[in-house]
Formats: structure tokens, sequence, C-alpha cells
């Protein structure tokens, strides 16, 4: 154990050693930018293109969660920070008290608030500070399969009672059919549609750490989803795992809890259903327009950034040029944080992504990305404590009450994991 | 033990050399083992004082910690921490189960395949003994990953084939994990004991072999009571270096985990509490300490067998 350690850590050293050197004294700037997010390439290349006195060197890091974070912790220990980084919303907390990411205030960038939906500029400012730019944003929404709907005389539901009453109707008409996939192990998912519900998990109003998690909305919703699953009316397994893509294309799993990202996801998972697919609003408690937020990330300045005057320069294009929004879409299909630049973004999506043309997606995700409550925070250590919250549904998910039960075991866990971090905790 | 004075070739030129040849042999000694503890000093006895140190502290915020962490002394916190945790506790009692079951089935196994080898006619010897030994080629990660695949509901033949005669299968939930990754860890490693014990005998004197059959014993009882006893300190190599190995179960489960298909958690054993400690919290004042507890235990274990293998072999 102790010698993966240290060679997990020599090789961050050894990554993040190459690819710092300066560009000459007259010659354009040179820095380096850390992401996994699908496009980044893309939008370095067009930013290049555009610019003389900065130029990006892109280092493609393994996604946060599966040892990116790692590197960027590390790499900032170390003082080999990049001059820039994405980091998702659940990690911006951590990231802010572990001292990874800095304070980016002094840069103007409250001028900045007006373009994104006050959700995503609430989640990238903490405390007094500003700590990015958002650069996407994953509102949820409903893929539904319109070719089976139709077939089955079904109609897009508008309220999760509906959906549960057009999951019956399927299997009246299609036995093997379920309306849905629920992840057994997908902690991004389970929290958006708590935050679609009304919940707010974390607080930090008080000065101190809280955390609730049997709330009435949370356990509205997790109820509801014991209940499809004990009945039998959606399949709880992995999404995007064998069993889910054979499903789809079958026919026999008709809908998918997505975001616009899930587009590109699709595309390439079951490249044969183009043009099978519409989007809707997700279903909502009350029938108000109401959605989550299920990935996005946000343009940060690491501790120890080399170049942060050029770094934010090139952030602030990422997030707020339509350039960066067409750049990527032929990769991606995450939605711009900018609300402002989501028809920009539905006209270069269409036409490099044939896969999402007739789906109405863009309508649907700037009206969810603006439905989204503000209220909601995150955590202080969410790469572990999403781990924890899918090691707990993954083993509950499936047995009576199972999402429950395993949420309000998460809690537990969450409340020691920040005592025992150092946090104060009021419960 | 007369035949082994009666070898050939043992008889050479020692003790022939001079002063001076010795205090040359004592610098070829030093120039030889010198980089070996060079190395060990920085790569091993270093990070392992580093990793002793680093459990002795902890972060500390003020509120909510917008300001950032200070770093403390935390005395032995980490360590009531760990041994109070749910997830260290029963991570150390699955290892322990599983090298409980483990260890003296593998090594069972491979002493049993030692002697066929050793009795087998030397055709089929060459076969079996590459084919016992090829699992042990393929990186461990890679078995892992095939052994997830064959462990997979709707993809695993092995699942079909036995839905087919109606048995229903689990192997990657509940009480059915241990047994899936036994299973691959035998696999993985029966070959290299095999290999490591089958040496030894070969090192049996033939004339020993000849003289307890013209005494009239078969060749089970040749087997048990004369070749056994005398592989004895390889079996204990094998059983040590298998009980180190399962104490540090990580990759197997790792997979598992991460098919999402299992209960296998993330934190399932202590290597992988410590690992998620480290890569997924930054935490490594408790990745650090997890280590450490985890290399008291295999430290303990270890001469407890050796101390056991010992006084068995001065009896």
């Amino acid at each position: 154990m102790l010698r993966r350690i240290v060679a997990a850590a020599a090789s961050v050293l050894m990554l993040a050693s190459c690819g710092l050197a300066d560009g000459g004294a007259d010659g354009p700037t040179e820095i380096t930018y850390w992401s996994w997010v699908a496009g980044s390439q893309e939008i370095v290349d067009r930013f290049n293109a555009t610019h003389d006195d900065i130029q990006v060197n892109f280092e493609q890091i393994p996604a946060g969660t599966s040892g990116g974070y790692s590197k960027m912790f590390n790499a900032v220990r170390a003082g080999r920070a990049p001059d820039v980084a994405t980091v998702e919303y659940p990690q911006m907390p951590g990231f802010v008290t572990q001292n990874v990411i800095q304070p980016i205030t002094r840069y103007g960038v409250e001028d900045l608030a007006g373009e994104y939906p006050e959700w995503a500029w609430r989640q990238a400012a903490l405390g007094d500070e500003v700590y990015g730019l958002p650069k996407d944003v994953a509102p949820t929404v409903l893929f539904y399969r319109s070719d089976l709907f139709e077939e089955y005389g079904l109609q897009p539901p508008t309220t999760w009672d509906e959906y549960r009453a057009t999951a019956e109707q399927l299997q009246e008409r299609n036995p093997e059919a379920a309306i849905t996939t629920f992840s057994t192990a997908d902690a991004g998912l389970v929290s958006s549609l708590a935050w679609q519900a009304g919940a707010d998990w974390f607080d930090t109003s008080t000065g101190t750490w809280a955390l609730e998690t049997d709330d009435p909305a949370t356990t509205r919703m997790t109820e509801y989803w014991d209940g499809l699953i004990a009945d039998g009316l959606v399949n709880a397994e992995p999404t995007y795992a064998e069993k889910h893509i054979n499903d789809l294309n079958a026919g026999t799993s008709l809908t998918l809890l997505a975001a616009p990202w899930s587009a590109a996801n699709l595309s390439r998972f079951v490249p044969e259903l183009a043009g099978k697919w519409g989007v809707a609003p997700l279903p909502t408690w009350d029938g108000q327009p109401r959605a989550g937020n299920y990935g996005g990330s946000v343009m940060t300045l690491p501790v120890g950034s080399p170049h942060p005057d050029e770094a934010m320069e090139f952030a602030r294009w990422v997030s707020t040029s339509p350039d960066a929004v067409e750049a990527a879409s032929t990769m991606s299909t995450a939605f711009p944080a900018n609300v402002n630049l989501a028809d920009a973004w539905g006209a270069a999506t269409e036409a490099a992504m044939p896969y999402v043309q007739g789906m109405n997606l863009t309508a649907v995700a700037r009206e969810a990305a603006l439905s989204i409550d503000p209220a909601w925070e995150w955590g202080p250590d969410m790469t572990n404590g999403f781990q924890r919250l899918n090691d707990r549904t993954g083993a509950a998910v499936g047995s009576p009450g199972g999402l429950t039960a395993a949420l309000r075991r998460w809690h537990d866990d969450m409340l020691d994991e920040m005592r025992q971090r150092g946090y104060e905790v009021t419960g | 033990m007369a035949s082994i004075t009666g070898t050939p070739g043992r008889t050479g030129t020692k003790g022939k050399g001079t002063a001076a040849t010795r205090g040359g042999r004592r610098g070829g000694v030093l120039l030889l083992l010198g980089p070996f503890f060079a190395l060990f000093t920085f790569t091993y006895i270093g990070p392992m004082l580093y990793a002793l140190w680093l459990s002795f502290f902890r972060d500390r915020y003020d509120g909510i910690g917008w300001d950032g962490p200070q770093r403390v002394f935390a005395g032995f916190h980490n360590y009531a921490r760990a041994l109070t945790d749910e997830q260290f506790l029963q991570g150390t009692g699955r290892v322990l189960l599983y090298g409980v079951i483990y260890v003296p089935l593998l090594i069972a196994l491979s002493a049993l395949f030692a002697l066929l080898l050793d009795t087998a006619i030397t055709a089929g010897r060459r076969f079996f003994q590459t084919v016992l030994f090829l699992p042990h080629i393929v990186p461990g990660l890679i078995a892992a990953i095939v052994w997830v695949y064959l462990y997979t509901p709707g993809l695993s033949p092995i699942i079909d084939a036995l839905d087919a005669i109606g048995v229903q299968a689990d192997f990657l939930n509940g009480g059915g994990v241990l047994g899936s990754l036994v299973n691959i860890a035998v696999w993985q490693s029966l070959g290299f004991n095999v290999v490591l014990i089958y040496v030894a005998l070969q090192a049996i004197p033939k004339a020993t072999i000849e003289a307890a059959r013209i005494d009239g014993a078969g060749e089970i009882r040749t087997a048990f009571s004369v070749k056994l006893p005398q592989v004895f300190p390889a079996v204990m190599v094998a059983t040590l270096f298998t009980i180190i190995g399962s104490l540090q179960l990580f990759t197997e489960p790792q997979i598992m985990s991460a098919s999402g298909n299992s209960s296998v958690t993330s934190t399932w054993t202590p290597n992988m509490l410590a690992y998620s400690a480290a890569f997924n919290s930054n935490d490594y004042h408790y990745a650090a300490t997890v280590s450490v507890l985890i290399a008291v235990l295999a430290g303990v274990l270890s001469f407890a067998v050796t101390t056991f293998a010992n006084r068995r072999s001065a009896r």
C-alpha cells in the first residue's frame, strides 16, 4: 500500500513537471489546462487559433472521481499546479476548504453573475468569495422513446404520479418492458432527484456544517422509487452497463432520467436508436417546472497557478464565448452554464451531432436549467461522499425500503466522517 | 541424512582465502548489497517512517472551513478512529476470514499438485506444469476483470449454464463474494506455489526416496511421510507469502466494486479503505494510519507463522 502511494505521488510529480515550460520573453504566454471534460481539446484548439498572446496546453487527466481530483490535490501540494482546471459542482466546497482552488473575485468576475442561472453561480461562490466560472450545467430532463410511446399510446408524464401510471400502463401492454432503469449506484442522480424534490441536504448557513437526508422531500422521493422498484415497474441495475444497453436496444427500458450530456452518451452506446428519442421536462411532484442538477463543471484557478491572469482570460472565454460552445459540440452535449448561449449551443449541437436532431433538447434543457433551486449546497468531501452513497445504495436498493434506508445510513456516515476530518458539525 | 554428504560436487575449495582476499570479499559484499539497501531504505523504510509520522497528525477547520485546514498533532486520534471505524473493523474481519479459507486451501492444493507432478510420468509433467503456471502470467488486474465478467449475470456463460440446470448462482453479492474472491486468488496463485514446492521436492535426494521404497512405502506413504516433511520450509514460505498477500487484498474486490453489480463496497478491505481515504478524500493521515495498522497485523501474523515453523523444524 505504501509503495502504491509513493508510486502514485511520484508519477503525479513527474506528470506535473511536464508541460510547464514558459514561452520566450516576447512570445505568447503558455498556460496549462487540466480537464477530462469531453470536448476540452477542441475548445483549446479553437482558443489557440483565435488568440496570439496566450497559448493553452491541454492535458487530459483522468475523470475527477477516477483519480483526477487526487492528481490536482497532489499537484497543488507539490507546488506544481496547472494554470487552470475544471472542477465539478459537488467538489467545489471541498476544494475550497482544502486550499486546492483560489478565489477569483479580484478579477471582477461578479459582473458575470447575471450570465448564469442563480443556482450555478451560487455553487461557485462560496463564503465571501467567487471560486470559479461555471462552464456547463446538467439540468435533469427525461429522455423517452418517442417511437415506442406512440406505439403503446403513452404520453410523456408531467408528474411523478403520472410517471408511475405510465409505467403501469406500459406493463399491461408489454410485460417485458420497464419504464426505466434506475441506477443502483449513481449518487449524482439520487442527489439531483432529492434536489428536484425540494430537499437541501447540506447547510452552511449557521456557520457550521449540518446535513439532513430524512426531510419530507427526500423521503417522498426515496419512498416513491422504492415503491416502483418493489412493484417491478423499473429495473434496478447499473446504468450504461451491458444489461442496460441491451434493454435500451431491445426497447424494454423506455425512458432515461438524464441531463443534456446524456445525448452524447446515447449516441455512443445506442447509435441505432437515432431519431427515436424525445426529450421532456423531468416529471415533477406538483406539476410546476422544477429540475435538479446532475453533472456539469466549473473553470477554476488552482492555488499556485503560475499564470493566473492569462488563466482567467482563458477561463472567461471558455465560460462565456459562443466559440467555445461551438467548438465542443462535436464531442459533447454538455449544456452551457451561460444560458444566453443556449441557442448557439443548440444550433451547433444539432449541426455537429445529428443524433440530437428533433429532440427539442435545447428548449427543454434551457427551461430546466432556469428552474433549479438555488438553495442546494454540497458537503466538504463529496468525492468520498458520492462513493459512500454508492456503497449504501448499491447494497440496499432493491430490498424493501432500500433507498430510503440507504440515505439515512449515509447521513450518519457523512456526519461521522466530517467530524473525523476536523470540521465543525452541528447535526 | 547421510545421503546429503554423499552428494557429489559439494566438496569445493572452501576456506582457502587469505586475509587480503577476505577484505576484498567484504568490499565486494558491500558493493553487491549496497545498492539493495540504499533502494530498500529509500523506497521502503523511508516511506514507512513517513507514513508513521503522517499518522500522528490531522487537519482541523474553523467553522465551515473556508479558510483552509490547519495541520495539528493528533496523538493517537487516527488510531482510535480506525479501531472504532466500522469500515476498518469489518474490512479486517473480511480479510481474516478470507485468509482462513484461502490460505489453507491454496497451500493444501499446491502441495497436492506438487506431489502429483513429482510422481506423474515425465510426458504429462511438463504439460501440467505449464497449464498450472499459466494463470500466474496473467496480470492480476486482467485476471480480475475476466473473472468479474464471468461472474456477471447476463454476460457470464457460466451463470447461463448453471441457470440451465436450475442452479441460481450469485457470485457478486452477499455470502458468495468471499468464495468468488478465493476462487480468483487460487486460480491465480496456484501455479506459482506449486512450482515453489515442486522445486523443493526436486531437491530431495533420490536416495532418500529409494530408501523409502525399499523399506516398502507406497507412493502415498512416501509422499506424506517422506517428501512432505522434507519440503516443510518451502511450504512455510508459501504460507507466509500467502498470508501477507491475503491481508493486502485489493485488486479483485476493487474491480468487483467498480463493476457496479456487486455488494462489495469501496472500502471492503482495509487496503481499499486506505486507498479511498488517500485518493477520494485526500486524507493522507487516515490512509497512513490504516496502512500502518495493516503492516502491524501482517508483522504479527508473519511472526506467528515463523515462530510456529521454527519450533516445528526444531522438533
